[in-house]
């Protein structure tokens, strides 16, 4: 039973403005429960109070009798079917549903999963297009899927928003019996043991299928106008058909309408259900009391609520990466930009130095003081082309691999903030899909900043270390994209998360102090977050036994680091990234 | 359990993050002592008291950061004797450079580190070389 005892929640800028006011109202096990009411009344906020995405400011949600403030609700408890999609569009149904398996039910062997998985989608009607993937489904096809990732774990509550907008009548008739059948689940020997029949609320801008539903609760500016069967709604609001109430709604005020049902409420339930035996009759017979007058009559008990294991951490990061290569790997069009920048960013800083790097003429300082000049004047010169031409080199492929870095992780949880949410709600780990990102990411990380390492130094003949070049490098290129990681896990988008990391990426070059020099205390300020004034800084001290370093270190304002603290930075970075990103991805953002 | 809505990062979080960014900017400071400057627990040269008085610091060790200028006289066994800049300091001071440091390649404008002896006569010899 789920019971809601006076919520209320306040509009975040007036306090004596509601979204919800004093809703109370019962909801049995196996039960199907139309939540109705014009744009804006409060529908969907009551589902997210309910499922606890939202506190309310007053007011007790209770379930099976415990109140949800003091112990929530577990994962396997509830599903929540949100608006918006809940499935990665590169994936087939069957791959969707198997994905949602291991991420949400721990102990089963695969033969089990597999059959479950086959199950669900029978469940839902999906068998014949299992292999499909989730990008060509019909919106019919895609809500389906979303029903059945929620069934995963046999939730015994069950909250669909709006799962029937923008459906045709054939398709929406079609969820609205698939909920029916998910409310009254668990009538056959073989399904008792694991189908439990369901409290489902269903969230709807449609009136015609209320019939289907045993409830109907209807929602004004965030007052409880109504909460009775179907066949009550047209007498109670003299309705000619189901399709004028929101019409009707209008002509009073939703306070009106609110302290009309509070006066009429019990008598209503009087006269065609008696409120209080249903809820006693609910309380001991819930399926009976489920079935009020529409839908099959359930004979059977309630059991106790199945409970699925939570997959441990390894599975559910080993599912998370396979699911993030086999998506990228899928998305021709994101494969073919990494390619194109694997391939031709290295090629870019090569072009520059095709024929490698210029021999520097020592100072002889012998002949007069007039040669010695002259010489000093050429040599200046010469030292500074050079110097500026492996500078820029150094500092191209470090900004270059900035912005391979930014492609790389600035999208990475920002554009599907929406799904993690939901697979978190669902009992992911943030720490399984950090882990995961980390692992993926690390991959690109290391492939960009190799080659870049190898192919330059092959070509253009760098001297140096080229164990400790690519070490850089790829330090650098990792320390950019748990950066950008960490942006993209705490902006609300994925076009802010690219466009705050593409600006990052401009402020290296300036800031490193590379190309122009930093006042000192600007520098002293900027540089410990510059990235690429580490990567640039520890690459040169690579060069350090060399004539070019001594060029460069003459020609440049900006101080050398030392390799060591060039590294120490980096990795500080990398492990800050990281921090940010655990912590965005630990706080909620279903707003 | 509190609700979803309700569960915050929790504190103990935030502090270890504030231990970790004291810890990375602590570590990089000894780093950056340690490795900028290797001859950290070295006294500097004072120039003006080597050049008033150069025997009364001899056998003394210290450490200088130069510009390197001239090449004054070559031997294969004995080394190098350049003419150096001191960092910060108008004087010139002449530094041999032994023969075990031949295989550097050492020119005029570069910047060294120097740890240095005084020996007899005030001859200032390097017994390590960095570059800066």
């Amino acid at each position: 039973m789920l019971e809601l005892q006076n919520v209320s929640l306040a509009t975040p800028r007036a306090a004596d403005s509601w979204l919800l006011h004093h809703v109370s109202a019962r909801f049995p096990r196996g039960h199907l429960c139309a939540v109705v009411g014009p744009s804006g009344c409060g529908k969907s906020t009551l589902l997210k109070i309910i499922a606890g995405v939202r506190e309310p400011d007053d007011g007790t949600v209770l379930w099976e009798g415990r109140d949800l403030a003091e112990q929530d609700l577990d994962p396997h408890e509830i599903g929540y079917v949100p608006q918006f999609s809940i499935a990665f569009e590169l994936l087939t149904v069957a791959e969707s549903i198997d994905t949602a398996l291991r991420l949400r039910v721990g102990g089963l062997s695969d033969e089990q999963r597999l059959a479950r998985a086959a199950e669900i989608i029978a469940d839902v009607g999906l068998t014949e297009i299992a292999d499909r993937r989730v990008r060509v489904l019909s919106g019919g096809q895609k809500r389906r899927l979303a029903l059945a990732l929620e069934i995963v774990t046999s939730p015994t509550l069950l909250l669909c928003d709006e799962v029937t907008s923008g459906l045709d009548p054939k398709a929406e008739d079609e969820i609205v019996r698939l909920l029916r059948k998910l409310a009254t689940a668990g009538r056959s020997a073989a399904e008792e043991n694991r189908r439990q029949p369901r409290t489902v609320l269903s969230v709807t801008h449609s009136l015609r299928h209320l019939m289907l539903h045993d409830s109907v609760a209807v929602l004004s500016e965030g007052r409880l106008v109504f909460h009775g069967p179907p066949q009550l709604l047209k007498h109670y609001f003299h309705l000619a058909t189901p399709e004028d109430l929101f019409p009707r709604l209008s002509k009073r005020s939703a306070d009106d309408w609110h302290a009309s049902w509070k006066k009429h409420r019990a008598a209503y339930h009087a006269a065609l259900h008696d409120d209080e035996q249903e809820v006693a009759r609910a309380e001991d017979d819930p399926i009976e009391a489920a079935g009020i007058k529409t839908g099959p009559r359930i004979e059977q008990k309630i059991g106790a609520p199945v409970v699925f294991d939570r997959p441990r951490f390894s599975s559910q990061f080993a599912t998370l990466l396979l699911r993030r290569w086999r998506i990228f790997l899928r998305d021709h069009g994101h494969l073919a930009l990494q390619l194109a920048l694997l391939f031709g960013f290295p090629c870019l800083v090569v072009i520059f130095a095709w024929d490698g790097l210029p021999q520097i003429q020592n100072l002889t300082g012998s002949g007069s003081a007039l040669q010695q000049l002259l010489e000093s004047a050429s040599f200046a010169l010469r030292s500074s082309r050079i110097a500026s031409l492996v500078s820029g080199l150094v500092m191209f492929q470090v900004i270059l691999l900035t912005l391979v870095a930014s492609n790389n992780s600035a999208r990475e949880i920002a554009g599907e903030r929406a799904i993690f949410e939901k697979e978190k709600f669902a009992g992911l780990r943030p720490a399984s899909y950090l882990a995961s990102k980390a692992c993926f990411l690390a991959v690109l990380v290391l492939a960009q900043s190799l080659w870049m390492a190898v192919f330059v130094n092959t070509i253009c003949r760098f001297p140096g270390d080229l164990l400790t070049q690519s070490a850089v490098l790829v330090l650098v290129n990792g320390a950019m994209t748990a950066v950008c990681l960490g942006i993209s896990s705490i902006v609300k988008t994925a076009e802010h998360a690219s466009l705050l990391s593409v600006y990052l990426v401009g402020f290296q070059l300036p800031l490193s102090g590379a190309v122009l020099a930093l006042p000192h205390f600007i520098g002293w300020l900027t540089r410990p977050f510059i990235a690429a004034y580490w990567g640039w800084s520890g690459y040169l001290q690579t060069m350090r036994d060399t004539r070019f370093y001594d060029v460069v270190q003459s020609v440049s304002q900006t101080e050398l680091s030392v390799l060591q603290l060039s590294c120490w930075v980096l990795g500080s970075h990398i492990l800050g990234g990281l921090l940010i990103t655990y912590l965005g991805c630990k706080r909620s953002h279903w707003e | 359990m509190p609700r979803r809505a309700s569960s915050t990062v929790q504190p103990s979080w935030i502090i270890g993050c504030v231990v970790l960014l004291g810890a990375a900017i602590v570590g990089g400071r000894l780093l950056y002592q340690n490795v900028s400057d290797p001859y950290r627990t070295l006294t500097p040269l004072d120039v003006t008291a080597y050049v008033e008085n150069a025997n009364s610091l001899r056998g003394n060790v210290y450490k200088i950061s130069v510009t390197v200028g001239t090449q004054l006289a070559w031997s294969p066994t004995a080394g190098r004797l350049y003419s150096v800049e001191v960092e910060g300091k108008p004087e010139v001071l002449a530094v041999l450079i032994p023969a075990q440091f031949n295989h550097l390649n050492i020119q005029k404008g570069q910047r060294y580190f120097f740890k240095i002896e005084i020996g007899d006569k005030g001859i200032l010899r390097a017994s390590d070389v960095r570059k800066v």
